[in-house]
């Protein structure tokens, strides 16, 4: 019945526009002037009728590709138009959609790879050497030189396999250290000691679309081990069930928290269970409210986490925040921030946060600084970030692209930490400071870029002076930490990169410089340590999916922290592939 | 005091010089001139926002008969510039500069005609309809299920002069009322459909928009009948660099003019492009070749960089927002991501080092980043990775014996702050009975 009234309309337009056309040359108003008669008009066969019957040409992959990325064969012919195609291909996905290549619901990636790490002794005497005569670094005791180690990860992912609205993922990594006996490396990691089991970062199957009904075909299910974002990231082994459109996103998920470095969760009250919810609600995309609301809460570890926020959505480029996240029922935190994006290549981006005292002190699974409640079996007892103060903090950021060429960059930022009545005193993990920075990136002639950047800060470490040390003696300690550490710092850095195209060659090196200003409580004098360095790197393509890297990164000139090395430097060669 | 006020006043120039340096650079690639600008642009152009009061049909009285187009306003004798009282006196006299608007010479009307400009000029801005909508003309179902047939790019942007090709052509001419009148004039309108005898079904009272050529301006040159099929053979659709047009539903919407990148793909690929015409020969496309740092070629033309061009270096801090919208497709060149837009940062965080992570960083560099910046390290990292480096002793530690007999001291001195990132000193400095002092 539908058909028939399309033809009949169609058969009504086609008589009324020969009628009218007719009796243009007679009409004195402005309506249809002589000109060229449309060209395709009337010409072609209905969309729906023609995708039915057109060959996909075979440099097309339906399904996954914009409707805007025309195939570049000819093998369309009907209608003279290139839209025509452009509009025919995307009703075939609504049509009736072809089935996916394999290639495209399958993701098959691996990297294997050998690194040397090392550092070669200098024959002097370290810092930590209470005899200025006695022997330096001991090789057979104490050193190990060189060492040799394999890393390699392997992600599998699959889309619409086996099921339409299956999905999965696995991320894994393993590192294999050249076992050694020796209590110390030249570049200390954490897989030195006992841990070298294979790692499952991801490993989860999702369902989408569980239900038919129009209104719950949004529904998902997630199940195994995957990070959540929100309050915080953190990876966990669990069930996820959301809820996504473009207007509203709802999840829902619970399990158990894991740990990527063996961590387990017998320090946690509660096990590590960890359940929580996220809704976010974007009125742009529903009503054209510029309002996205936002709440997220979370419990682990017998806290309780609260997140609200709200967004001003000016446009589509310009977007204004606040959030505020609560912890135990108590403001941790609250942030103000400005994104606009101005032109494609120019944004400023304003943040500014508000962090009390009730703040956890590192994330979710460290929200005490660890001195009270930790004993001594918890491995977080040598993580002692110190009390949490309060701290306002404020970042600008402004890129752009200068003379179509000058790919700019300026920062800045400060924080003023405070203090409330439950904190007093510095913390060894926090220090007012100011910093600034700018980065440019010149594209030169035929694939060579240059770039250069710097950043300098200050800290604000404000103290009392301690009291003259007295030789022989174990001096005492100082009141806060807040007259110590690293009091100023400058970095600045040239890079030059090589690449003719994407995914064919690469080559770059990379220069660096860093220098600290350390102030002590025990010295009359600052100390100043400068550090410097190059990475170089090469990695070349053979085909479209094998990649080979090679990367070298050394230090050059001495370390003041450790100079019984020359320096420090690693190699790193790999393989990669992508499927 | 006369220091702290001369440099605070110092300070207060350098923040006015940064901020007018960074908004004269913002303001850099504004895209389409505003009305007001492209009045300046061509002052010659008829200003029909000042005569918004006055019916269409005073003016464009419509085509006489026997006449295949609408006769020019003022083509009877200049009657509708003429009648009322608004620019009657200006006919009697001396030519004035209003004459300028539509003649090419100012002559006495005692003298030869003078020959008309053409209309709508050729160069400069355009004024289009505010209510026009790429978006409903391309939706082909809906045309078709009302019409029964849809039309296509090239249904409207006809050559002036063309019969039925593209061939030859220099430029894809805009449709003109002619093109519109083939489907919008009142007797060949479908339902619903806008009909012309009515201006303001496009053209809104006091809404003007003028837009000039953004992408092919200056010294370059293009030629849409150059661009039908490349090298091989194969047809290149009007998609291919307009990709965005299809969803544009006003007017006023940002028009999507070519992407610098768009012309890389192609002329960086020695299979669709022959060498003479390869993104390296300069004058394939530019007539002419600038002095000074804008000679080098801009990073939209280089090969290396056919990452899009908002890619920048403020990208890579900034790109939360653009990652988690539902139309973001990182995943079509980051290879190593699957795809799946849902809590999924971690398949790039959890690989990608950040390039300040240097060979120095783990042992050196990271505690005076990490004071500064806590939750920039969350990002990557939870505190199981900073627990477990943190409760291994580190080089400096060895031999065990000799670095608590004292031979800490000389670290501790100069950084003690670093030690106390893993020792509470009041449990085991002062504790262990050996450093006086328990306050912290």
């Amino acid at each position: 019945m539908p058909q028939g009234r399309h033809v009949l309309r169609l058969l009504l337009t086609c008589v009324a526009l020969l009628w009218t056309s007719s009796f243009a040359a007679a009409d004195n108003r402005l309506k249809l002037p002589e000109g060229v008669s449309p060209r395709s008009l009337h010409m072609r066969a209905a969309a729906w009728r023609v995708a039915a019957s057109e060959t996909v040409p075979k440099e097309s992959k339906p399904g996954s590709e914009s409707i805007f990325n025309l195939p570049s064969g000819d093998s369309l012919s009907v209608g003279d138009g290139d839209l025509d195609r452009l509009i025919r291909h995307g009703l075939e996905h609504d049509v009736a959609a072809p089935p996916k290549p394999l290639s495209e619901r399958l993701t098959l990636r691996f990297n294997l790879g050998m690194g040397l790490d090392g550092g070669q002794p200098s024959g002097k005497n370290r810092l930590t050497d209470s005899d200025p005569e006695g022997p330096a670094l001991n090789e057979r005791q104490d050193y190990e030189r060189l060492r040799i180690y394999s890393f390699g990860d392997a992600v599998v992912g699959s889309r619409g396999l086996g099921m339409e609205g299956l999905n999965s993922y696995l991320a894994a990594h393993f590192r294999y250290n050249q076992p050694y006996s020796q209590h110390s490396s030249a570049i200390p990691s954490l897989y030195d000691r006992n841990f070298s089991q294979p790692v499952v970062r991801s490993g989860y199957v999702e369902v989408d679309e569980v239900f038919q009904h129009r209104l719950l075909k949004p529904v998902h299910v997630r199940a195994g081990r995957s990070f959540q974002y929100g309050i915080s990231a953190f990876q966990f082994d669990g069930l996820t069930v959301g809820y996504h459109t473009p207007a509203l996103r709802l999840s829902v998920f619970g399990g158990q928290r894991s740990s990527l470095v063996g961590l387990d969760n017998s320090h946690y009250r509660g096990g590590g269970e960890v359940i929580g919810s996220r809704v976010r609600a974007d009125l742009f995309e529903w009503k054209r409210w510029p309002l996205v609301i936002s709440a997220a809460a979370l419990r682990f570890d017998a806290h309780s986490h609260f997140r609200t926020g709200l967004a001003l959505r000016w446009n589509r480029d310009v977007l204004v925040g606040a959030q505020l996240r609560a912890l135990d029922g108590e403001v941790a935190r609250a942030s103000f921030s400005v994104a606009a994006r101005l032109s494609q290549v120019t944004t400023v981006n304003l943040q500014v946060h508000r962090r009390t005292s009730s703040d956890w002190s590192y994330g979710l699974s460290q929200v005490s600084p660890g001195s009270d409640d930790d004993t001594r079996s918890d491995p977080r007892r040598y993580l002692d970030l110190g009390p949490v103060l309060p701290r306002t903090h404020l970042r600008l950021r402004y890129g752009t692209v200068l003379l179509r060429n000058i790919d700019l960059l300026i920062r800045g930022g400060g924080a003023i930490d405070g203090h409330d009545e439950e904190t007093s005193g510095a913390s060894s993990s926090s220090s007012s400071y100011a910093e600034g920075g700018a980065a440019v990136e010149v594209h030169m002639r035929r694939a060579i870029r240059l770039g250069a950047a710097m950043t300098t800060r200050r800290y604000f470490l404000d103290g009392e002076k301690h009291e003259t040390p007295v030789p022989g003696t174990a001096d005492p300690l100082p009141k806060s930490m807040a007259a110590t550490g690293v009091a100023s710092f400058w970095e600045g850095g040239l890079s030059l990169v090589y690449s003719p195209g994407a995914r064919l060659f690469r080559g770059s090196a990379e220069f660096y410089g860093r220098r600290y200003g350390y102030l002590s409580e025990y010295l009359t004098q600052n100390i100043t340590a400068f550090r410097s360095g190059g990475r170089f790197s090469i990695e070349g393509w053979v085909g479209k999916r094998i990649r080979m890297k090679a990367e070298y990164d050394v230090t050059l000139g001495p370390l003041l922290m450790a100079p019984e090395l020359r320096g420090l430097k690693t190699l790193r060669v790999l393989l990669e592939g992508t499927f | 005091m006369q220091s702290t006020s001369a440099s605070s006043s110092s300070w207060h120039i350098r923040i006015i010089l940064i901020g007018a340096f960074l908004i004269a650079t913002a303001c850099q690639g504004t895209p389409a001139p505003t009305s007001a600008q492209a009045e300046l642009i061509a002052p010659l152009r008829f200003p029909h926002a000042a005569h918004t009061n006055l019916p269409c049909e005073s003016c464009h009285q419509g085509k006489a008969p026997g006449q295949s187009t609408s006769p020019r306003p003022g083509e009877n004798g200049h009657a509708s510039c003429t009648t009322g009282d608004c620019h009657a006196a200006d006919f009697e006299g001396p030519p004035p500069p209003l004459c300028g608007l539509c003649h090419e010479s100012l002559q006495t009307k005692d003298g030869p005609k003078a020959s008309l400009l053409p209309y709508p000029p050729r160069a400069g801005p355009r004024t289009e309809a505010p209510r026009f909508s790429h978006k409903r003309h391309l939706d082909a179902p809906q045309i078709e299920a009302k019409l029964g047939f849809h039309i296509s790019c090239t249904d409207c942007h006809l050559l002036p002069a063309a019969t039925d090709t593209l061939a030859g052509d220099s430029k894809l001419a805009r449709p003109n009322h002619q093109a519109c009148a083939r489907c919008h004039a009142t007797e060949a309108a479908g339902p619903d459909s806008p009909t012309m005898d009515n201006c303001r079904s496009c053209h809104e009272a006091g809404a003007q928009r003028r837009r000039e050529r953004v992408f092919i301006s200056g010294d370059l040159s293009f030629h849409h009948s150059a661009h039908r099929s490349d090298r091989r053979g194969g047809r290149i659709g009007c998609a291919t660099c307009h990709a965005s047009i299809v969803e544009k539903d006003s007017s006023s919407d940002e028009q999507e003019s070519g992407n610098m990148q768009v012309c890389v793909s192609c002329h960086n690929d020695d299979r669709r492009v022959p060498s003479a015409k390869r993104m390296s020969r300069c004058g394939t496309c530019h007539a002419t070749r600038s002095a000074g740092l804008s000679a080098i070629a801009p990073r939209s033309h280089m090969p290396a960089t056919e990452r899009p061009a908002n890619h920048t270096q403020a990208f890579r801090r900034d790109h939360a927002a653009d990652a988690d919208r539902p139309t973001s497709s990182c995943g079509r060149c980051h290879t190593m991501v699957s795809g799946n837009r849902r809590n999924t940062c971690d398949e790039c965080h959890q690989v990608m080092e950040p390039r300040n992570h240097v060979v120095t960083w783990r042992e050196y560099d990271h505690g005076p980043q990490a004071v500064t910046r806590p939750d920039q390290c969350t990002t990557c990292h939870q505190v199981d990775f900073c627990v477990a480096c943190h409760s291994t002793p580190p080089r400096s530690h060895f031999p065990s014996m000799e670095f608590r007999g004292g031979g800490h001291g000389t670290l501790a001195v100069l950084n003690l702050r670093a030690c106390a990132t893993c020792h509470q000193t009041q449990r085991d400095c002062s504790g262990s009975g050996c450093h006086r002092g328990d306050t912290f």
